[in-house]
Order: structure tokens, then sequence, then C-alpha cells
């Protein structure tokens, strides 16, 4: 039985829709709102693995969970945030619940849906989706779009290295990702193994009722202690301004602000970083030291900042509540951790706050006619389109900004796709590179100088390529992108619809 | 005479209009905006009697003039400013002509059209408003509706009192409101009289070329220095924020900021007069900057309008040594300046009086209802801006310490809810008088003299119209309240007559009722 046959025969007993979103996180809620506002006229459903939506915010229940990001720009364009720039876990989830409710999300959402395979037939035009549900049962769907809302990192299985005598360990050991709630840490030794969003996060929530927190790292990471508070919103809510336009106005100069910093960090890394000291001062005391825990290697652009929200971190060290060693692991031995210097750390707990692994499409089993995707050989349009990947999108974070900025943005994009299909009367649409350029090296996905942090260093070969054509690779640039992508042109080189090149088509009717 | 104009009819035909506007300055204009967009199908024209518009901001010339408001709020609340707060009168002219050319307004101004009548005819429910040309002619119009525009005072005869000696004075006597831009004061000795918001512009500007300025008050004033610039305007504009939206927050923001200064006047003077000395010694730079006598007012922080004073430069001013400051009554003119009561001798090779406006009610038109003339002492208004016995015509009156314009665009959606209202009934009239319950309503002046006391309106009192003790019969001159009592006032309420009668809705309620 050939592919076609096969998919036609699967087809048959499925579910029907025209798009199907794949995840029911920040990223897919979001572009189902997008998909019900721009192109009201499709069918559609989430099909989310977890039995709630939520996403990262619902993975992650370590201590303290909280934004990384100030939620004027991490919330949706369509939705006001009302809270403090820095949120709990469970404020954005909250947050979240509104807009499915609001939105009349909810009947859309498959939960307990774990995707295995996605194949796409050109002949019938359609992807044939086979999931698995949580009793083990199999669900079939099939859809003419497919968006990629599952993110970029494995939720179940984060990476953690395979340290000498771990298993020799007679504390809990456990990474963030997979910390329990319900573990009781009072008066316990913990040690937590990281320095960047994750362990900023947990190390102040610990520090109070922990015996003592150590935070080991392996190198500094830059910090940016910020009231968390915005006076601005504030000072807009005072004057009796309405929500929506604080949400607008916020998030405009919260973007503008970032945008002037990312800029400084280039220009003037050094000012920056005296700055970013002068902050941490500000909570930590005058004569705090630096050196060598906080004074990183790497220049102040290259990985994300860690948002320290009213330096709590900060204050919790200098409190004496907090050690802090900056070291590599040499072993763990029955109750504690000792370092390549000989340090020996006791510990009961140990958090290894170690970061993602990276995933690249969920790991789902993808094929185009009964062939095999390999994404690490396909090259990324502008990082959400893939070549000769037909009428599929994937919303890829920014490192550097919100993620949902980049949602508001897809949505937009995908709608118009949608629509523009419609109105061209073609079921397929992909992006080819074009003739011109197909000889052009494949490069990984971003630059290693641009933006380096481990999680990506360690799969960057997984990831698809990039070839050196501003539309043929992720810029990582949210200005960039919001000037650019509005005027993007649908019938431009890049686009084949329905296997014809879409400049071709033009040009033939003419 | 010449054949072209003998052969002109010495009278044009009538024009007919729904809405007759009278006036093209800030209020005229922004009016015009609304008719056009809340009652598209109504006709209109404009009467203004100068060759241009612009109102206030063409009869002023003095050196340095100034809005004295924010534009923030001066402006119109549909079309962003987008400069600095305080405005020249040229960027206020260049913004109103742009609101002229953006809506097509030009097109519905007559002007010099000096308005010599103004009748209104029970029998064809018309106003008949007669005009004239400077070239004599006159011109007739007839309108449903009167939309009175005018402003407050006249712009022809300022106010100055008859001091003595006058004729004596050998140099140069002159209201700022008459100042004539050509005369040069380089070098000259200046003396202004007065310490309003006039005085408080022109001294700074006269201080630039002038050998020296002189002010001579009666008394002292209450300043407020600022930065001209606005620092939220200026933190959205540099974070990408659309001007719409900026124009909409900052007024926001700015007339929230100035309802809590009104309210801390009244509450915490001294503590306000504290900041405002504050401020005076940080844009001077003097600590000791010395407040008694010449700017220790009398009267209390909200009783006149407080004279904003940008970068402080009065002050800079005084502190640089180019001006002097005199706090008395001028005795007489003498040949070389003034004398005052206490005896100090003035030089001055030009005087500038800053001593005020005249009230001239309803542009001195003489009205008429039905061939009686109107005494405007005899009417009762409505929310300050109708008047019993007189029917179908709004008056706009700003406010005196917010922004005029705020009251011209909340105006401006009542005149065009009503004239909407009388469609939808199709009544040609309205009427606003006493309800039953308001005939033993005691009858005062316009304003309470320890709300508002400025020289002018007590002087002008006798002229305008009547107030009552309730909220619908007197201007309370608070922009806050009227903010949301406008938007819901109930057209059907018995203090509107429609074609003479009670509204039937409300009396078939009170029927009802009873």
């Amino acid at each position: 039985m050939n592919a076609t046959a096969a998919a036609a025969r699967s087809a048959a007993d499925a579910t029907h829709f025209d798009v199907l979103i794949v995840g029911a996180g920040v990223a897919g809620i979001g572009s189902a709102v997008h998909l019900r506002q721009q192109c009201p006229g499709k069918t559609f459903a989430i099909l989310e693995m977890k039995d709630t939506f939520g996403g990262t915010w619902a993975t992650n229940q370590y201590p303290g969970v909280r934004s990384d990001s100030d939620l004027y720009t991490y919330g949706y364009r369509f939705k006001p945030w009302v809270g403090p720039p820095i949120a709990s876990g469970q404020a954005i989830r909250d947050y979240m619940g509104e807009v499915i409710d609001e939105y009349g999300i909810a009947p859309h959402i498959h939960y307990g849906h774990r995707i295995a395979e996605a194949s796409w037939s050109s002949e019938a035009g359609l992807w044939t989706i086979r999931a698995t549900r949580s009793d083990g049962s199999s669900a079939m769907f099939t859809a003419n779009f497919l968006w990629m809302c599952q993110g970029y990192y494995d939720h179940e299985n984060p990476y953690m290295p395979d340290w000498p005598g771990a298993d020799q360990f007679g504390g809990l050991l456990v990474h963030a990702q997979l910390w329990d709630p319900e573990t009781d840490y009072a008066g316990k030794r913990v040690v937590v193994i990281g320095s960047g969003a994750s362990a900023a996060t947990i190390i102040p929530a610990m520090a109070g009722a922990a015996a003592r927190v150590t935070m080991l790292q392996r190198s500094p990471t830059y910090f940016f202690c910020m009231p968390n508070a915005n006076e601005l919103a504030d000072r807009l809510h005072q004057i009796g301004i309405d929500e929506p336009t604080i949400h607008r106005v916020v998030r405009e100069a919260v973007n503008h602000d970032f945008r002037e910093l990312t800029q400084r960090c280039v220009t003037e890394p050094d000012a920056v970083f005296e700055e970013l000291k002068e902050l941490i001062r500000a909570h930590a005391g005058e004569d705090f030291e630096f050196e060598p825990h906080f004074t990183p290697r790497y220049r102040v652009w290259q990985q994300r900042m860690a948002i320290v929200p009213d330096g709590d971190m900060f204050e919790a060290i200098a409190a004496g509540k907090v050690d802090v060693v900056t070291d590599e692991i040499d072993h763990f031995t029955n109750d504690s951790i000792v370092t390549r210097d000989g340090t020996v750390i006791p510990a009961d707990v140990v958090i290894s706050a170690t970061g993602f692994r990276l995933k690249v499409m969920g790991g789902i089993d993808f094929s185009v006619d009964g062939k095999p995707v390999d994404f690490a050989q396909t090259v990324s349009w502008r990082g959400m389109m893939f070549s000769d990947v037909p009428n599929l999108a994937w919303m890829m974070v920014y490192f550097r900004a919100s993620a949902t900025l980049r949602v508001d943005l897809i949505g937009d994009y995908v709608c118009r796709l949608l629509n523009h299909m419609e109105a061209r009367g073609v079921r397929q649409a992909e992006v080819r590179i074009p003739d011109a350029d197909a000889q052009l090296p494949r490069l990984p996905w971003i630059e290693e100088e641009n933006f380096n942090p481990n999680y990506l260093k360690r799969d960057l070969d997984k990831l698809p390529k990039r070839i050196d054509r501003p539309e043929w690779r992720d810029s990582q640039d949210y200005w960039y992108d919001r000037e650019t992508w509005p005027l993007i042109d649908l019938d431009g080189p890049e686009f084949v619809y329905d296997g014809v090149r879409a400049s071709k088509k033009v040009a033939e009717v003419a | 005479m010449t054949a072209a104009l003998a052969e002109q009819p010495a009278q044009a035909a009538t024009t007919h209009v729904d809405v007759l506007i009278v006036g093209a300055g800030i209020s005229g204009i922004g009016s015009a905006y609304h008719l056009q967009e809340q009652c598209p199908g109504k006709s209109y024209v404009i009467l203004e009697m100068k060759d241009t518009f612009g109102g206030t901001w063409e009869t002023h010339k003095y050196p340095g003039v100034r809005s004295d408001s924010d534009l923030y709020t001066f402006g119109y609340r549909f079309k962003p400013w987008v400069g600095a707060p305080i405005a020249s009168a040229d960027e206020i002219l260049k913004y109103m002509g742009e609101v002229i050319e953006e809506n097509g307004i030009g097109e519905h101004i007559r002007y010099g059209h000096r308005i010599t009548k103004a009748a209104w005819d029970s029998k064809a429910n018309l106003w008949t408003v007669e005009a004239s040309t400077r070239d004599g002619a006159s011109h007739s119009f007839t309108a449903n509706f009167l939309w009175m525009c005018q402003g407050y005072y006249d712009h022809e005869k300022p106010y100055m009192p008859d001091w003595p000696g006058k004729d004596r004075y050998q140099g140069k006597l002159i209201h700022a409101q008459l100042w004539d831009p050509s005369i040069d004061y380089t070098g000259k000795k200046v003396l202004v009289i007065g310490s309003g918001a006039t005085a408080a512009t022109v001294i700074p500007a006269f201080a630039e070329k002038a050998a020296h300025v002189t002010m001579l008050q009666r008394s002292p004033t209450y300043f407020f220095c600022s930065e001209n610039k606005n620092e939220l305007a200026d933190k959205l504009r540099s974070g990408g924020i659309d001007e719409p939206t900026i124009h909409r927050v900052v007024r926001a923001q700015i007339m929230h900021d100035q309802n809590a200064m009104t309210k801390r006047c009244i509450e915490e003077p001294d503590a306000v007069f504290e900041e405002l000395k504050m401020l005076v010694r940080a844009f001077t730079g003097k600590e000791d900057f010395e407040f008694e006598p010449h700017f220790t007012p009398k009267y209390r922080p909200w009783q006149q309008r407080l004279a904003f004073c940008p970068e402080g430069d009065i002050f800079r001013a005084a502190v640089a040594g180019k001006l002097s400051v005199y706090t008395d009554e001028l005795e007489t003119f003498t040949e070389k300046g003034v004398r005052t009561k206490g005896g100090e001798e003035i030089e001055a090779d030009i005087v500038v009086a800053a001593t005020g406006f005249n009230l001239l009610m309803m542009g001195g038109i003489p009205f008429e209802v039905d061939g009686k003339k109107v005494d405007w002492h005899e009417t009762v208004n409505y929310r300050g801006m109708m008047f019993t016995g007189v029917p179908n015509m709004v008056w706009v009156m700003g406010y005196f310490r917010a922004s005029w314009t705020l009251r011209v665009d909340m105006l401006g959606d009542f005149v065009c809810k009503l004239l909407n209202h009388m469609d939808a009934r199709g009544a040609k009239r309205v009427d606003v008088a006493l309800r039953d319950e308001d005939h033993n309503m005691p009858l005062e002046d316009w304003i309470e003299s320890e709300n508002f006391n400025p020289g002018y309106l007590m002087r002008g009192i006798k002229q305008m119209p009547q107030r009552g003790d309730k909220p619908e019969w007197r201007h309370n001159q608070d922009y806050w309240a009227e903010r949301g009592e406008f938007p819901n006032i109930d057209l059907d309420a018995a203090e509107f007559l429609y074609d003479g009668q009670r509204s039937p809705q409300r009396t078939a309620r009170e029927t009802e009722a009873a």
C-alpha cells in the first residue's frame, strides 16, 4: 500500500478540521484567538498532550515559578494585563484561562492527546495526524493546515548532565522542570545547580524555609534587577486611562525600553554591565562583591538576561541566606556535592536548574508524501515555515523579547496566508528556496556569536538550517519582524501554491 | 461709487441654514467640527467679524503671546497636539488652520461679517440674523438654531481704568489687547501695568530687548512655574505611541493633575503656595528669592486663575535685574511716566496696560425674541449655556480654571444630541424653562464671588444672566462634575420645553406616577 492510499484510508475515520493547532500553551491559545478573529470561517481544534492548558506554566511547578518577561509584553496584545509586570505561573494560567473563556476556545481543545505522527498527502491536500490518548487509544485527525505551537523544548525530559556519583546521592536530586510542589524542603539544605532564570527564581523562593540554600553555578549570568511595578502603568491607572489603552501603551513603552537596552548591550556592553551592577547594589549593598560569582565570561547580549524582580535574589544573598559557589561539579557523594576544586557542599535536596533539552517539532514523526521529514535538512523561512514542508507554521520564541510578541505576529501572518490561499483557491502552500539561491551553504539556525545558550549549542544541529538571506533565517529581532512581516508578499518568489511557484503562476496568468 | 458696487442689490437674498455659528475662534471651529461629525445632515455657516479665523489668538498680538493653558487640554479632543504644552499664538492658529483644512470647514465661514441683530420669530420658528460687511452691505440669514461661539469679552475695547493725567503722558500708552506688533521697544523703558497671565507673558518677552521693564501691579498674583514640556508625552512619543493615543492619555493626565491641584488649593492652600515658591526658587536658582511683598497674593490660590509661567521666565527676568516690580496703585500719569500712590515715580517710554477684558455679553449683539429686546440679566442660565426665554440658542462659555476647549467639545456633544433629539421628536423649538419646583428659587448673580472673582467678571456681572441654586441653573465651573453630568442630561426632563410643551413622555410618566 502506498503512502497516499494509507493516508486516504486513515482519513476516512478521522475527524477533520481546517486548522489543527498543536499545544494549548501560550502560543496555542493565542493562535486560536487570532484564527477565530481573522479567519472566522475556519474550523479548528487544539491538540494538547497534557490534561490542562498552560504549557510551560503547567510544566514548571518549582517554588516561586514566575515569568521572566514582563507581562505587558508577554501578555497578548488583545487582552490587557492588569497585574504587576512579573507574574507567578498561577497568575499567567489564570490570565490564559480568562482568554479561553472570553474567546470561547475551551470547546476546541482536545486534552490528553499526544501526537505520534503527522503525514502530509499532496494528493489529498491534507495532513493526517495520529494521536494517542491518555487511555492508550488512538485518535485520527485530518487538517489542511498544521499550526505548531508545541514550543521548542522537551517538557518531559529536561537537560541534566550525567554527574559522576549522582546515583549514590542519598538525598533528593530533581530537575527544576520536574519539581513536585508537594516536596517539603523546610529546614533542608538545598543546592540549586544553575544560574539562569529558573535558578534566580527558585533561590529567593526557597531561601526563607530552607535551612540553607547554595547556588552552584558553572559560570556567572547577567542579572537585571527591576522593581516589580511599572511606573507608567501605575501613572496611567491613576489618571483613569482604560485598561486596553494602558496595555497597548505600556507594551509599546516596555518594548521600546528593551529595544534600547538590547541595542546598548551591543554598542556599550560595559556601560550596561555597570548599570546592572548599580541596580544590584541597590538591593545587595554598596560593597557587594561581583567577583567571581557575578562577572560573566560572555557578552551581555549573547544570552538572555535573567530578570530579578525587586532584586529578591540579591537581597537573599545579602541577608546571608544564600551561598554562591562558582565551580564545576566533580562528583556527588551520599550527602554532598564535591566541586572540581574540592569544595564539599552538603545537601539534602539538589535542584538541577540546568535548563531545557531542545525538542524539534515536539518529537513528532513527520512525513511528506510518504517521505520522512528531517527538519535539520530543511531551511527555515523566517523561523516559521520550512522549505518544502507544506501547510505548516511553527511558533518559535524570541530569545531576547517576550515570546508572545511573536505569537501575535505569527497569528497575523498565518491568518493572512490562510485567507490568501482561500482567495487564490489553492489548498497547498509551501516555501521553496528560489533557484538562484539553491546552492547557498546551509548554516546553523542561529549565529553562535548572536545567541549562544547551552540548550541551543547542544542541539543546534537538530534545528532547521538557515541560508544567508534575510527571509531564510530566524531574525530573532522583534522589531525587524514587526516591520517586515506585514509587508510579506504572499505571491513572492519563495511561495509555491499547489506545487507551482506563485511568481510563475502570476507570470503565466499575465 | 463704482459701477459694480452700484449694481449690487442693497440687500442680498436671505440665506437659510439649519445652524448659524457665531465666531470662528476656538469655540466656533470646534463646534463646526462636532456639528459636521454628529449632525452630518445639517447645513451651517459661521459668521466671523474679522477677516480671518482665530478669535482670541488673532486679537492678541502682544510680544510673546502664548496660551496660558497647556495645549493637550486646550487642543480639541479630536485633533492631537504634538508640540510643547505652552504654545505661541502662531502655533495655535496653525493648529486651528489644520482643523479647518482637514475637515473642510473653510467654505462655511463668512469672514468680515459683523452681526447687527439677532431676532427670533416664534411663528416661523426661526432666527433672523443681520450682518454687515465692511463695504456697508447688509446680509440677512435665517437659521433654526444659533450657536453662540463669540466668547465673552469685547475684542475691540479692552478694559483700561480712566487713570488721571493720561493726556499729559508724552510716551506711548497702549492696552496689551490692542498692541501693534510693529511697535519697536528695543532699548526702551517699558512699564507693564497688571499682574495676570498677559502681564506674565509680555514681561519676559519685553525683557529680552527693552532697556528695562517695570511691572506695576495693584496686587500680586499666584504663578505656577513649570518646564514647557510634558514628560509623559515625551515618554510616550519616544516609545513610539501614536499621536491620537498620546493626546488622549496626556489630556487625561493633565486634567487629573489639575483636578488634584484644584482640590489641594482648597484643602491645603498654604502647602500649595509653599510648593509654588519652591518652583520659583528652583527656576531662578535663587534660594533666597524675596516673595514679600510683590509675590504674596491677598486672595486664596483657587479664587483666580493661576498664571502659568513656563521655565520660570518672569522670575528669571527679575533675578537677572531686567525687571523691577512695584506693588502699588497708580495715582496719576506724569509727562515721563506714572506716579504711584506710594509716591514712586516710574519713568517709561511705553506703558502697556495689561488690565484685562471688558465683559461683552453675546458679542453686544442686540437680541430680540418676538419683537421684545432680550435683557440677559433677566434670564436664568441653564448650565451656563442656555437661557430662559431665549429659544434655540446655546452659548459656549468655557472654564475659568480648566481649558476652555474642554467645554467646547462637551457642548458640541450636547448641542448635537439636542439637535438630533429635536429632529427625532419633530420639534422646531426648544426652550429651557423654570419648573414648578423652581419658582421660589432665589436668583443671584452669575457666579459666587467667593468661587471665582476676577475683575472683568465682577465689573460685568450685571450684564450676565442670573443663576439659581440648583445644578441645572448655574454654570458650576467644574469640569469634573460636568463631565459626568453632561452625557447623562435627560433631554426630556421637565426643564426642557419642545414647541412650548413639556415633554409628553415626561408628562405621561408623571401621570402614571400619579
